[in-house]
């Protein structure tokens, strides 16, 4: 996908991936995998957020000069934005978004870009936004409010292997999410409950009130989620010919 | 309430309307509980015609119950593109019609419309010898009339789309069949519905050519168990096979039946 390939290349890949014992261009046996690398909490604004490059891409400088370029380099964000829920569903959602940067496909036109961005949006949103996978602590008033988590991805550069760079970067930026701490807060006044549609209030009350935190993260890790299914939920295989040698 | 895009090519209904609301659906898991008026294996039974659109080069209209769609295939013609291709390129367009859904979809292109078209893309692209058509195109346009489950509209779309290309002439190595499965905990049901799929744990879609034994598609999602996937496409493969018998059918009575 990031290069076209001449037939003499191709030939040459395949002739030597079909011998025995098949060979890779750089040397790797066929389950071998490029070194990973991972940092969580890369964005200070974001409340949880991952950056995982595959292959060198910041440490092998030497190796930018080649054709095939660095390695695969995705980061991921959370944000947390308060939402009003229906009364019957359970509140909380996690929606997520990939966007490639055209600095990794400088090949591809704009609509074709958008096409991929959305084919990997989609990809990834079925696995991640899936409803049983939904943590429960993304509500704050049962019924009312609770967390939208929007998962946000770039693409920075795609040497192949960018579905595995994308789950390990959600996954790790998911792991890094903090979610505040809330209160719900009843008013005791005449009239007042919980239901009153500037319920805004509530949550304010909750966060920055006299007794509770004014800084809004907590050391602790309040997502709960089962993480090690992640690698196998959501399989589409793909024929993908552009997956490096 | 902000103005809404203003769609000047159709008669634009009021700006803002709600569907009507149904009393009795609500059921949550009672969708899963109640009994299918079929087995757990049995698919739904498929009304398949191909060669209804006169003016394209081969077109096939497929009906299990609830999910109808029509399909068209244009081709192998002219790319439009310079660039030279060696094998020709397949281009799957889906479309559900307004009034598919249970909510009106906008007549617009969204999300959904592209998952499908990929799902059916990716099922019928190896069985086509696209190396025969160079610089050349093959337009297979899908539109949905009534929508089921998006399962059901990949799995029936991805049989219509091998139909038409089938009615069409094109050279291919083996017809595509298809099939859906559902799982929730250790239940495994073949074709669902779409209030199946919304209380399964997971859904499986298989595809495959049952003349080769080779599979073209398998794409999960959802909590599914290894064993219960590996299981969801054991069934699958083998009610391919009773599918790929009606899809052999349909095709010779088409053809003896023509003048």
């Amino acid at each position: 996908m990031t290069t076209a390939l001449s037939k003499a290349e191709i030939s040459y890949i395949r002739s030597s991936l079909l011998s025995a014992p098949p060979l890779r261009a750089d040397g790797r046996s066929p389950e071998d995998f490029r070194p990973i690398a991972i940092e969580t909490g890369v964005a200070p604004l974001a409340n949880g957020s991952a950056r995982v490059s595959i292959g060198e891409s910041r440490t092998g400088r030497e190796t930018e000069a080649e054709g095939a370029g660095g390695g695969t380099e995705v980061v991921a964000a959370v944000k947390l934005e308060v939402d009003g829920v229906g009364e019957d569903k359970e509140g909380g959602k996690v929606i997520c978004n990939v966007s490639c940067s055209p600095a990794a496909y400088p090949h591809l036109s704009s609509p074709a870009l958008d096409d991929l961005q959305s084919d990997l949006t989609s990809v990834i949103g079925s696995v991640l936004s899936h409803p049983s996978l939904c943590p429960k602590n993304l509500v704050i008033v049962p019924g009312q409010k609770a967390w939208a988590l929007r998962l946000d991805t770039i693409i920075f550069a795609d040497a192949g292997n960018v579905l595995d760079c994308l789950m390990m970067a959600c996954r790790a930026a998911l792991v890094d999410t903090r979610v505040p701490s809330t209160r719900s807060v009843e008013y005791r006044a005449p009239v007042r409950r919980n239901e009153v549609p500037d319920d805004i209030m509530d949550v304010d009350e909750g966060r920055n009130g006299p007794s509770s935190l004014l800084e809004t993260r907590e050391p602790s890790r309040v997502v709960d989620f089962e993480l090690t299914d992640y690698w196998d939920e959501g399989e589409v295989l793909e024929v993908r010919d552009s997956w490096p040698v | 309430m902000a103005q809404s895009t203003f769609d000047r090519r159709r008669v634009n209904g009021p700006e803002e309307s709600f569907p009507p609301v149904f009393d009795d659906e609500d059921d949550g898991g009672l969708g899963w509980v109640a009994m299918r008026n079929r087995g757990a294996e049995d698919i739904r039974p498929i009304f398949l015609q191909p060669g209804l659109v006169s003016q394209a080069n081969g077109s096939a209209y497929i009906e299990t119950e609830n999910t109808k769609l029509a399909c068209a295939v244009y081709g192998p013609r002219q790319s439009k593109t310079t660039t030279y291709s060696e094998r020709g390129r397949l281009n799957v367009e889906v479309k559900f019609a307004p009034f598919s859904c249970v909510r009106r979809r906008a007549p617009l292109r969204d999300a959904e419309d592209r998952a499908v078209a990929i799902a059916v893309h990716q099922s019928i692209v190896s069985s086509i010898c696209l190396e025969l058509f160079p610089k050349s195109t093959i337009d297979v346009f899908i539109v949905v009339i009534e929508n089921d489950g998006t399962e059901g509209c990949i799995a029936s779309g991805s049989i219509a789309a091998s139909t038409a290309l089938a009615d069409a002439g094109i050279e291919m190595l083996g017809l595509v069949a298809s099939c859906s499965a559902s799982v929730r905990g250790d239940e495994i049901r073949l074709d669902p519905v779409e209030k199946e799929v919304a209380a399964a744990d997971g859904t499986v879609i298989l595809a495959c050519m049952p003349a080769l034994s080779s599979v073209t598609n398998v794409y999960q999602s959802g909590r599914v168990s290894a064993q219960g996937a590996l299981k969801c496409m054991e069934l699958c493969q083998g009610r391919c096979i009773d599918v790929h018998a009606v899809m052999a059918q349909s095709l010779l009575s088409s053809r003896a039946s023509m003048p």
